[in-house]
């Protein structure tokens, strides 16, 4: 095998959509190891430390919850779920867990396949080399708190932006529960998500070109927010946000 | 002839000819005012069993009865109650003539046979009796009577069922009558001192034939408020005083004229049958009025019972009502649908309530007889049962105690409790079928739902099946050449109709959940236009031929909303759209503020919803056109009615001014936030 080629563990029960996954992974360069319980995941994970791991919740032996938060106890390595729950407290409980992402069954290929990568980059990209925030047209100083658009014009944040801001960039492409952002910006006694939401508006009318379309800091609804850096999908919102 | 042949005989001509009636036959016994009773009442019951017939045991009373000594009318009462723990109906039937009366009650019981007593021993009482049976026998043609002529003990007296209990008095006598008799006779001596004293000043002025009316007056008056003893030693006295002060020779009980030996019999007779006659009809009032009272009762019950809404408020009023009318404690024991009866729950504030045994209801429900305290069964129970008769069976046992456990209910306020039970099995069972008659309705209605859902998602998810299973054929053939552009458009086609499909079963399952009824709002506080914003971004592929404009003013207030949901309706919207207008439509989203709501409108303007009924749209199952296929089930609006009205507020579709569509959402806007709080620490 070759070395540069990433290592999914696909945890799924399900024949057909292992199959899928297989094929979907395989035919972009990747290697993959299918699991059928929590507890061969769990061996998988450990033997062959693979670089994102893609698990199913409603897996034979244990809730496929359990594994993620048993696989984020040791490793930093992405762990996307693949579910056909959609209950947005099922979805919040998954990102508590230490998911990165959550791919709804029915899911479509190409979908599966840019999140995966989506996490990969931003797993491997890690810190930000000097607190410039490159977003799209955007170029976000975040130490001296200004938002500069590209074409010019530069808009500049308040204190609690900022401080939004910076701890969605920290993590970027992934999706930061209302409970985490609230503890992080506002500290830990905090339960109202009003002036969280009001904030999160101000934001983006500084950031979007539509704030009611947002591209960059995007709602994962009733779990959060995800600030999206760079990916396929945000190449698609630029074609959009021109036409 | 002795009794048991008698009775032999007449069991024997019993099974021998044909019943009277086509149902059940009835058995009246009527009690004579001898001290036989007992042995009739047991002949009753044998002859009652051999026929297998109901019987009745009837309590005579005509003003004969009243003059009967209070003891044996007290014995009376307790054969009838004996005669009630041995299966019998007991009845008191009031009335001048026995015959005409009891003629009556078995017609109108279509009773079949009369029993009566046959005294043994010659004499007054024997006469008026065979004169009782001769009348009955001309006056109820048709109907057996069976004389019985009892044994006669040495002790000349039947003796009462080895009941140590005192007898009690009757019901018209309840009042602490014993204890002031000798009270009552001094009044009666003090009527005579009072008339006496009227009389003197105008004695020497009138004739001795009006002191003679002061005197009869003073009976009469005598007879209506003291009773029997009192009154006749005021007749006698009477007599005494009038002779001693007014007829000559003065303060003598001598008579110089024989005459007036002849106007005192007729004083003292006329004075005795007038104050008799006070009594009886002092007594009749009393009768009367206990008589009015149970109506009265009856009818507050039925008409509390009227207005009750519910079982439990109708088990309410009757013990309510138990307790004033009876002086008991009632508890009403209902079955369940298996026909148990469950422990009840905690009585209702009040510290008394019977002591209940549950088997005993449960034998009572079973089997629809009363049992319990002063019946056949279980005769130790502290407390009385009478079944809760519905049409369809028993529904229950009414359980009571009285206040005072010595006092035992009379045969009117048995009457009255059974009417009582029965009002109460009446009324609960009418709230019981009103029930039963919703639920069939109800079910009824899920049935039709079920059926026409099933059709339709049969119908739904056959049509992309069929075309996921014939593309998925054409792929899987390896024989088949197929370019790139076949082979994507084959793809393309499983994805989408698999899409479909999902989203078919999300909203099935979407709607279950919401008409649930359950709490499934998820309230929190949103921004409109990021709802709006993510409802545009799911559909963001298949909008890009329609033009989308927003219109959200910037200073709406934070909303409190299932934002899942919100997002769904206009989802919905948006897919309508989608589906029903031409590429190239404008679709147009906008919201205002009203006050106490905001209000969202979804426009287009594309050929309209080409219906007039527009409510029926947010039916299930309802397209707007019925021409052409574009997909889904009918559900989508029916959704966004759900969760309108979830958030308490409504949706309505129109025509705009140009002919388009226009979905209408209100949504009540409670409180705007607080003022935004800042962080504690400056960043």
């Amino acid at each position: 095998m070759t070395v540069g080629m990433h290592l999914a563990l696909v945890v799924e029960d399900d024949r057909a959509v292992q199959k899928i996954v297989r094929m979907v992974l395989e035919a972009n360069g990747f290697r993959v190891v299918v699991a059928e319980s929590c507890a061969r995941g769990e061996r998988d994970a450990r033997s062959q430390r693979p670089d994102v791991t893609i698990v199913d919740l409603g897996l034979p032996d244990r809730d496929g919850i359990e594994l993620i938060k048993s696989i984020r106890s040791w490793s930093p390595a992405p762990v996307i779920v693949l579910s056909a729950r959609s209950a947005e407290a099922q979805r919040l409980a998954a990102f508590e867990a230490g998911a990165d992402d959550y791919v709804i069954k029915p899911f479509s290929a190409p979908e599966l396949l840019a999140r995966v990568r989506a996490t990969l980059r931003r797993h491997v990209r890690g810190q930000l080399p000097s607190g410039i925030l490159e977003l799209g047209h955007l170029s976000i100083d975040l130490s001296r708190r200004v938002v500069q658009r590209r074409g010019g014009g530069e808009a500049r944040l308040t204190p609690l932006e900022h401080r939004i801001l910076e701890t969605l960039a920290r993590h970027r492409d992934r999706v930061v529960t209302h409970s985490q952002l609230l503890r992080e910006v506002w500290g830990p006694n905090r339960v109202d998500t009003r002036s969280l939401r009001v904030f999160i508006t101000t934001l983006r009318k500084k950031l979007e070109l539509d704030p009611t379309r947002p591209t960059y800091i995007v709602t994962e609804l009733g779990v959060g927010y995800r600030l999206v850096v760079d990916s396929p999908i945000e190449a698609a919102g630029d074609d959009r946000g021109t036409s | 002839m002795n009794l048991a042949s008698k009775i032999d005989i007449a069991i024997d001509t019993a099974a021998n000819s044909e019943p009277y009636q086509g149902n059940r036959e009835h058995l009246l016994v009527v009690m004579s005012s001898s001290e036989y009773d007992l042995d009739l009442i047991h002949a009753g019951r044998r002859l009652a069993e051999a026929l297998r017939a109901a019987w009745t045991v009837v309590n005579m009373q005509t003003s004969a009865f009243r003059l009967m000594p209070d003891r044996r009318q007290d014995r009376r009462l307790e054969i009838a109650r004996i005669a009630e723990t041995l299966g019998a109906e007991s009845v008191t039937l009031h009335g001048a003539s026995a015959a005409h009366t009891i003629a009556g009650y078995a017609r109108l019981r279509q009773a079949s046979r009369i029993l009566v007593g046959s005294p043994a021993r010659f004499g007054w009482s024997a006469l008026m009796q065979h004169a009782c049976t001769a009348a009955l026998r001309r006056m109820a043609p048709g109907t057996e009577i069976i004389a019985i002529a009892a044994r006669v003990r040495s002790d000349g007296c039947a003796r009462v069922g080895g009941s140590t209990r005192p007898a009690l008095p009757p019901f018209w006598r309840r009042r602490p009558y014993s204890g002031a008799r000798a009270l009552g006779y001094l009044w009666g001596l003090a009527f005579t001192a009072i008339s006496t004293a009227a009389a003197w000043p105008i004695a020497g002025h009138v004739d001795l034939i009006n002191i003679v009316l002061i005197y009869l007056l003073a009976a009469a008056m005598s007879g209506m408020l003291l009773g029997r003893g009192p009154s006749a030693l005021t007749a006698i006295a009477n007599t005494l005083a009038f002779d001693y002060f007014f007829v000559p020779p003065l303060f003598s009980f001598q008579v110089l004229d024989s005459s007036y030996c002849e106007t005192f019999a007729a004083m003292l007779l006329v004075a005795l049958i007038i104050a008799n006659l006070m009594i009886v009809v002092r007594e009749q009032t009393e009768v009367a009025g206990v008589r009015e009272h149970h109506t009265a009762a009856l009818y507050a019950i039925a008409r509390d019972l009227s207005v009750a809404r519910d079982a439990d408020a109708m088990v309410a009023t009757v013990v309510r009502h138990i307790g004033e009318d009876l002086q008991a404690y009632a508890q009403v024991l209902l079955c369940d649908p298996s026909g148990h009866i469950s422990a009840p729950p905690a009585p209702p504030a009040r510290d008394h309530r019977p002591m209940l045994n549950l088997t005993v209801a449960q034998w009572v429900a079973v089997r629809g007889e009363r049992a319990g305290f002063g019946t056949r069964q279980f005769p130790g129970e502290p407390a009385r049962y009478l079944p809760l008769r519905g049409s369809g069976g028993t529904i229950g046992a009414l359980a009571i105690e009285r206040a005072d456990p010595a006092d035992a209910l009379l045969p009117e306020q048995q009457q009255l409790l059974e009417a009582i039970a029965d009002q109460l099995a009446l009324a609960l069972e009418r709230v019981r079928l009103a029930e039963l008659a919703h639920a069939a309705h109800l079910a009824a209605e899920r049935a039709a739902l079920r059926n026409t859902l099933l059709a339709s998602i049969s119908h739904d998810l056959r049509t992309p099946l069929s075309a996921i299973a014939g593309a998925g054929s054409i792929v899987a053939q390896d024989d088949f050449v197929l370019d790139v552009y076949r082979r994507v458009t084959l793809g393309r086609l499983i994805e989408d109709k698999a899409r479909d499909m999902s989203d078919l079963l999300s909203n099935v399952l979407e709607l279950v959940r919401l008409e649930s009824g359950a709490d499934v709002l998820n309230r929190d506080w949103h921004a409109l236009n990021e709802l709006v914003g993510l409802a545009i971004g799911r559909h963001e592929s298949r909008l890009a031929g329609w033009h989308v404009t927003t219109e959200i003013p910037a200073d709406l207030p934070l909303l409190s909303l299932d934002a899942n949901l919100i997002v769904q309706l206009l989802s919905n919207l948006l897919e309508n759209a989608i589906k029903y207008t031409p590429p190239g439509t404008h679709i147009r989203i906008c919201a205002q503020r009203e006050d106490g709501a905001v209000r969202l409108a979804v426009e287009d303007t594309g050929p309209g919803l080409g219906v007039d009924a527009t409510e029926q749209l947010f039916e299930k199952f309802s397209r707007g056109r019925t021409e052409g296929n574009a997909g889904g089930v009918g559900l989508g609006l029916t959704i966004c009615r759900a969760v309108a009205r979830l958030h308490g507020g409504e949706i309505h579709a129109a025509a705009t001014p140009t002919g388009g569509a226009r979905f209408e959402v209100t949504i009540p806007s409670t409180d705007e936030p607080e003022t935004v709080e800042t962080p504690s620490t400056a960043a």
